[in-house]
This record gives C-alpha cells, sequence and structure tokens, in this order.
C-alpha cells in the first residue's frame, strides 16, 4: 500500500506563486544589488544570467521533474523521494539534507524576518527618526540584535525585537498548521502581489527623486543607476572585469541561492502536483518571478537610493549592514521617508514570511509519511525543534555567531551539497532519458534539448567549481571560527544532533516503508 | 550612463519583465483554457434543472 497523500495546491498559479515567494527573500533586495554594485555593476550581469542559464534554470528543472516522480510513487519527502528513484539503501540517508536544510535555515531566518518586521514598525510609528549620521544606525541596529555580548537580546524582556521575534513564530506556526492550500498557498496568492505592490511604489518614487540635495548635484537618479548598471571603463573595462574569477563564483552563488534550488522545499512543493501537471512552464515562471523581484526590483531599487543621499560609500557593508544600517538612513534623507520606509521593511518581511513559511513543509511531509504522525503532531515536534534553535540563536547574538555558523555550514555548505546530490541523481541514476519523459509529460512549454547535455556534464561541473573555489575562499575562515570561538562550536553540536536525529527519524521511516511494501 | 551601461539595464531589465509577463500570461491563458474543458464535463445532468 502506497502511503496516502495528505495535501495538495488549489492551483496551478498557487504552487507558482508558493515556489516563488519560497525563493524571493532578503537576498533578492539586498545581497543581488550589493554583489552587482562591488562587482562593477553592469559586468557583474553577464555572468550572472549564464549562472541562470546554465547552473539555475537546469537544477531548477531537473528538481521540479524529481519532485513531481517521486510524488507519483507516494513520497512527498526528500528521504522517501530518493528512495523511489535510486534503489540504493543508503538513497534515503542522503535526503536527511532535503529535511535539515530548510529546518536550520528556519531557526535563523525567522529572526532576520523579525528584525524586517520591527523595524517596520518602528518606521510605521515614526520611532525611526535617528537623525542624518549614519553611527546611529550602526548602534541602533547593534542594540536591536544584541550584538554587543551574548544573552543580550533577551535580558530586555518584552521588548520591541523579542515581540518581533514572538509575532513572527506564531504567525508562521498559525499558516504552517493550516497546510499547503489553506495556509502557504494563501499567503503566497496575497502576499507576493502586495510584495510587488510595495516594491513598485519604493521604486516610483526612487526614480523620482531627481537631485535631492543641491550641494552635491553629482548624487542624482541617472548616477545612481549608472553606478549600479553601467560598464566601469567602457569596453576594454567589461573585458578586464570579466577575467575576474572571483566575480564568476560571487554571480554563480547568487543566483544559486537565490532561486532556493538544493534547498529541499521545490523537490518537495513539485510533488504535490499530478501526473500530468505541467511543470515546464510552472517552474520557468517561478524562476522569472524571482528574477523579475531581484533584477527588475532590487536591481533598480536598493543601489540607486543608497547612491542618491550617500555616494558610493553608502552601497557597502554587505546584506545587514545594507538592509538595516544604511537603508533606514537613506529613508531618513528621502522626502516621506518615514511611509517609504514602512513599505520598503514590509515587503521585506512578507519576501521573508513567504520563504519561512515554506521551510517546515518538507519535514512535515517527512513525519507524516514516514512517522504516521498528523499535522498537529508533526507541527509541535518540528516547533518545539526549531524553538531550541531559534533559542540558541538569539542567545549566542555577540557578532552573530551562532546565525553566522548556521549560515555557512547549513545555509551555504549543505545547499550546495544537496545540490550536487540531486544533479548527479538527475543526470546519471534516473537518467536524462526518463528525466526528459518526465520533463515533458504534460508540458505546457518545449524545453529545450541542449538541456540534456547540460544537467548530464555543464551543471554538475559548474556547480563543483564554484563550490570548490567558494570553499577555498571562505572555508579557512569558518573552520578557525570554530577553533576560537565557542559559541560556534556549540552550534555545530547542535546541528550534528539535529542530523543524528533526523538520521534515526529516516531509519525509522524506512522500517515502515518496508513494512507497508512487504504487506501491500 | 555609457551605452553599454543602458543596454544592460534594458536588456536586463526588460529581459526578465518580459520573460515573467510572458510565462504568467502562458499560464493564466492554459488555466483558463483548461477550465472551458472540463467545465462540461463537470456537471452533473441530474442536478440540473433546466
Amino acid at each position: 500500500m502506497k502511503p496516502k497523500k495528505k495535501d495538495g495546491w488549489g492551483s496551478s498559479i498557487g504552487i507558482i506563486l508558493a515556489v516563488t515567494g519560497s525563493a524571493v527573500g532578503l537576498g533578492n533586495f539586498l545581497r543581488f544589488p550589493g554583489l552587482a554594485a562591488k562587482y562593477d555593476g553592469g559586468a557583474f550581469l553577464i555572468p550572472y544570467f549564464l549562472a541562470l542559464l546554465f547552473l539555475g534554470l537546469p537544477i531548477a528543472w531537473s528538481e521540479w521533474a524529481m519532485g513531481r516522480m517521486g510524488g507519483q510513487h507516494g513520497f512527498n519527502s526528500c528521504p522517501g523521494i530518493f528512495r523511489s528513484l535510486w534503489k540504493n539503501r543508503l538513497a534515503p540517508y542522503f535526503g536527511v539534507l532535503g529535511l535539515i536544510v530548510p529546518v536550520i535555515i528556519y531557526m535563523y531566518y525567522l529572526w532576520i524576518e523579525s528584525w524586517c518586521l520591527g523595524y517596520a514598525w518602528k518606521f510605521l510609528t515614526g520611532q525611526m527618526n535617528l537623525g542624518t549620521e549614519p553611527s546611529p544606525y550602526s548602534t541602533h541596529f547593534t542594540s536591536f540584535v544584541g550584538m554587543t555580548a551574548d544573552g543580550s537580546f533577551l535580558t530586555n524582556g518584552l521588548s520591541l525585537p523579542v515581540m518581533s521575534l514572538l509575532a513572527c513564530i506564531v504567525i508562521n506556526f498559525f499558516f504552517i498548521y493550516r497546510g499547503l492550500s489553506r495556509g502557504i498557498e494563501k499567503v503566497c496568492l496575497w502576499g507576493m502581489p502586495l510584495l510587488v505592490l510595495c516594491a513598485l511604489i519604493v521604486l516610483l518614487r526612487v526614480l523620482t527623486l531627481g537631485t535631492p540635495d543641491p550641494s552635491h548635484p553629482e548624487r542624482n537618479v541617472l548616477a545612481g543607476l549608472a553606478y549600479m548598471w553601467d560598464v566601469r571603463g567602457g569596453f576594454t573595462g567589461l573585458l578586464r572585469s570579466l577575467q575576474n574569477a572571483e566575480m564568476w563564483m560571487a554571480a554563480a552563488s547568487q543566483i544559486f541561492f537565490s532561486l532556493s534550488v538544493g534547498f529541499g522545499v521545490i523537490i518537495n512543493y513539485s510533488s504535490y502536483l499530478k501526473k500530468k501537471d505541467d511543470i515546464a512552464l510552472s517552474s520557468t515562471t517561478a524562476v522569472a518571478g524571482n528574477e523579475f523581484c531581484e533584477v527588475s526590483l532590487g536591481g533598480l531599487i536598493t543601489i540607486p537610493a543608497a547612491f542618491i543621499f550617500l555616494g558610493a560609500a553608502g552601497t557597502t557593508g554587505g546584506t545587514f549592514g545594507l538592509g538595516f544600517q544604511t537603508l533606514p538612513l537613506v529613508f531618513a534623507h528621502m522626502p516621506a521617508g518615514q511611509l517609504f520606509g514602512f513599505l520598503w521593511f514590509f515587503l521585506l518581511f512578507i519576501a521573508a514570511l513567504t520563504s519561512s513559511l515554506s521551510m517546515l513543509q518538507p519535514a512535515i511531509a517527512f513525519m507524516e509519511e514516514g512517522l504516521d504522525l498528523d499535522r498537529r503532531g508533526s507541527v509541535t515536534l518540528l516547533g518545539f525543534i526549531t524553538l531550541m534553535g531559534t533559542g540558541l540563536v538569539v542567545w549566542f547574538t555577540h557578532d552573530l555567531a551562532a546565525l553566522d555558523a548556521m549560515d555557512f555550514w547549513v545555509g551555504s555548505f549543505s545547499i550546495f551539497l544537496l545540490a550536487t546530490i540531486q544533479t548527479l541523481i538527475y543526470g546519471w541514476v534516473l537518467g536524462i532519458q526518463r528525466g526528459r519523459e518526465e520533463l515533458d509529460r504534460g508540458a505546457l512549454l518545449s524545453i529545450p534539448k541542449m538541456f540534456d547535455f547540460v544537467i548530464r556534464y555543464i551543471s554538475p561541473v559548474y556547480l563543483l567549481s564554484v563550490f570548490g573555489l567558494w570553499i577555498h575562499q571562505k572555508g579557512g575562515e569558518s573552520l578557525t571560527a570554530i577553533q576560537t570561538n565557542p559559541s560556534v562550536r556549540i552550534t555545530l553540536i547542535f546541528i550534528l544532533s539535529v542530523i543524528l536525529l533526523f538520521l534515526l527519524l529516516i531509519a525509522r521511516a524506512v522500517r515502515v516503508w518496508q513494512t507497508r511494501e512487504k504487506t501491500s | 550612463m555609457t551605452l553599454y551601461g543602458w543596454i544592460i539595464l534594458i536588456l536586463s531589465v526588460g529581459g526578465t519583465t518580459g520573460c515573467l509577463i510572458g510565462c504568467f500570461l502562458r499560464v493564466i491563458r492554459e488555466h483558463n483554457k483548461a477550465d472551458r474543458i472540463h467545465a462540461p464535463t463537470d456537471l452533473d445532468p441530474r442536478k440540473t434543472d433546466l
């Protein structure tokens, strides 16, 4: 007897918006523009779009195909889907990554989501008017997240940051408990258009700023757009920029992280589709939606706004620096900045919410089909595990040590691993022929034959090259952090404990599935 | 902004926006088409009181 499917999508538009919502997050509006500004503006877009064609799109297509195929065998979770596609007794255990990646990312992403909600509230109530100098905004952020010392986030009792976090926990669990079509899909059906609307209003404001400070005539809209999009140094400068290997790696990483491939969510979401539902057009639309938010909205808002008021110096600072220190200062300079600041942080909150809502569904599906828990039981168990993790993150706040450790080892390293495993299963275990048949069934869009070659040869090599370069660049720093920082060591012990727990649960689920197969 | 900058801006923003609009229109068209195809078969003649 096959396990029963307990949930499903209400419409094709629903799953497209849910996958887009899962992919669209802070990276689209903060990380992408920051990278483009760092790597010579327009030149960055060339490796970026090549990575989209040869890495992002093929992996997304293959993930959708494997998910729907696994769903036809009665499985919705990564361990079950891997087991159904790859007849190897170790296959379900590789699927542990598809569970722990979203679950652990959820633990710290929830906290970041609460920053967006807290900042939106502060702008709405006029509490973010900290003047026109940068330092109060840095001090405010440091105090808001408790970066000065471990435990300082929680020591102020029910302060706004803590209340924002509690609100996010309640909102997330309310909608997750309601299920796919009544919870996640409903939020995305309303949330994604609302997000785009807020972004378009802020974009209109940025593009009509003109030259707001007459004492700095060089800081105007056109100069802001040029800083983001222009090729510095003309054609010779473009050729010189393209020789920068680091830029190619950064572009590929951005595409990879932005599309949420190798995240365990797409494979789970697509497993709820019916056998003849389209996946080619749906997956391409979801990718297009993510790229629209990233390139057309994020690319036109963030850096031009920062440049217009603060010049080139205002465009640096990384995701958190740009998002929570620089942009509030930009809104302080902007006419009607309180309103636009609220809209901006509210849209970031919606983007984060639609992402976080997707993160527990893979593990819920696993507990339902492998451990025979109902939704209430699986949500309660996951709630307990994730609250422990979030508690760890908001306790070890000194220099955001726990958050950074989780983001590196799970939010980056494990995602690369899972994407590599998925690409190899699709291209080499499942086989191009079966994969193509799956993609073409019910397809409303013809995927070029060239894709078969790309996914089998180019994508794995591209992925492993970027992975290797990335480890080379970031690995040393993270290993040093393990040796020198006890908070990082405790965080790693916690991550390994969660992995071990899920491996044990998978072992039990495999026994349940074997028993079912014998009796059917 | 130089000509290269304008080309990259227009191609990138126009390309992603155009791709999204094109894909979404097609999704909506197919969605409506599916509704039209399935509607008659979904009718139960025993329940019609025309």
